[in-house]
């Protein structure tokens, strides 16, 4: 701390009109210590007369009232260099604060930069999901397309082969080992664990309603899949519930494939 | 009443500069992990095999004995179980003397029409 020379001192709480009701009063009561060439001279309640002290440097300090001894000079000493702008004493310097600020900000660059850094290869946002859907569905439509393929106009498609001669809601493993032959073979020896869910829809000629006939599956839904659905339209020559005769009728395959 | 101290006001300015900025950070980080659904989204509802699929069912329809009993039921099961309307019109002799289909499809989202020929 700084005191200056034959001055006694220093920051007094009172303030503003506080201190100025104070030094209506005559003196300012406060504890402080009187330093004379930088030796402690001893220290006590600190009483001035009003009139002893010049007017203007207080106004100056804003805030903080020095109460001081005049010296010789009947005058306020200024304060030496290097003590801050606002002549306070070191330790409370506001000189370097825009120097922290800006130590502060650096850090927290730095921080949030490696942050991003170090996580930017492991974010798996919601949008990444459906990736694998999008594949998995895109598979599924090809293997119902592979399987709707006759390998001569004299023969009909495997798809068709099974709709047609298979009695509606009647089970087809057929349908099954064609459909997971195709759907999990990956490269190499390894298979692929996709399951599935097959049925059709087809009109009830009667009733004019949609109806669900179920074709094969190689697991029993418990609706905790995670599915997508892939569709075919097929046309078949077959007698459907609700029909009087066999003839040409379009049926909607629906499968739905998840990976377990 | 003390007066008021203005000190350190660069440093509440700072305060309030980082909470901003660190709010806005917040929010693109939030909005960062959903950035690709809607796109994903769209395109997996994108209806290309649907519109593929169904296209090629209607063309082969024209070939059945019954077309009118095979368009009641793509246009019906089209609508409950592809939540799509679909109508085409029985094969016509066009103004060039070719067969002619028009294929009508819309799911709400995706539309098409075409005017399938044979040539």
């Amino acid at each position: 701390m700084w005191f200056p020379e034959g001055v006694h001192q220093e920051r007094t709480p009172a303030r503003g009109h506080q201190a100025r009701r104070a030094l209506g009063r005559g003196f300012l009561p406060h504890r402080s210590s009187v330093l004379i060439s930088g030796i402690s001279r001893g220290s006590g309640i600190c009483r001035i007369p009003r009139t002893s002290i010049p007017h203007s440097p207080i106004e100056q300090l804003s805030g903080w009232i020095r109460c001081a001894y005049p010296n010789q000079n009947n005058s306020l000493p200024s304060p030496p260099a290097g003590t801050g702008s606002r002549g306070r004493a070191d330790m409370t310097n506001t000189d370097g604060q825009l120097y922290t600020i800006e130590g502060f900000a650096a850090a927290l660059i730095m921080i949030i930069t490696a942050y991003l850094v170090v996580n930017a290869t492991s974010i798996y946002t919601a949008g990444d999901t459906h990736i694998s859907d999008m594949q998995l569905e895109a598979l599924g439509t090809d293997v119902l397309q592979v399987m709707d393929t006759n390998e001569s106009q004299l023969t009909l498609s495997p798809l068709r082969t099974i709709i047609t001669y298979t009695p509606v809601g009647v089970d087809n493993a057929t349908f099954g080992s064609i459909f997971l032959t195709l759907a999990n073979r990956k490269a190499g020896s390894g298979m692929d664990h996709i399951q599935y869910t097959a049925n059709y829809s087809y009109r009830d000629l009667t009733s004019n309603s949609v109806e669900s006939a179920f074709i094969d599956a190689s697991r029993n839904l418990t609706l905790g899949e995670h599915a997508v659905r892939a569709t075919k339209w097929v046309i078949v020559n077959k007698q459907l519930p609700g029909d009087s005769t066999t003839q040409e009728r379009a049926v909607l395959v629906e499968v739905l494939m998840w990976r377990d | 009443m003390a007066r008021l101290n203005d000190d350190a006001q660069w440093i509440i300015l700072m305060g309030f500069l980082v909470s901003f900025s660190f709010f806005f950070l917040a929010l693109v980080i939030n909005q960062s992990t959903v950035v690709g659904q809607t796109t994903a989204e769209s395109v997996i509802e994108f209806p290309k095999n649907d519109i593929r699929d169904i296209r090629s069912a209607i063309i082969n329809s024209a070939y059945v004995t019954n077309p009118d009993i095979v368009k009641s039921d793509i246009t019906s099961i089209t609508l409950s179980r592809k939540n799509a309307i679909v109508n085409y019109t029985s094969p016509y002799i066009d103004q060039n003397f070719h067969p002619t289909i028009n294929i009508h499809y819309n799911n709400g989202v995706t539309e098409f029409n075409e005017n399938w020929t044979f040539l």
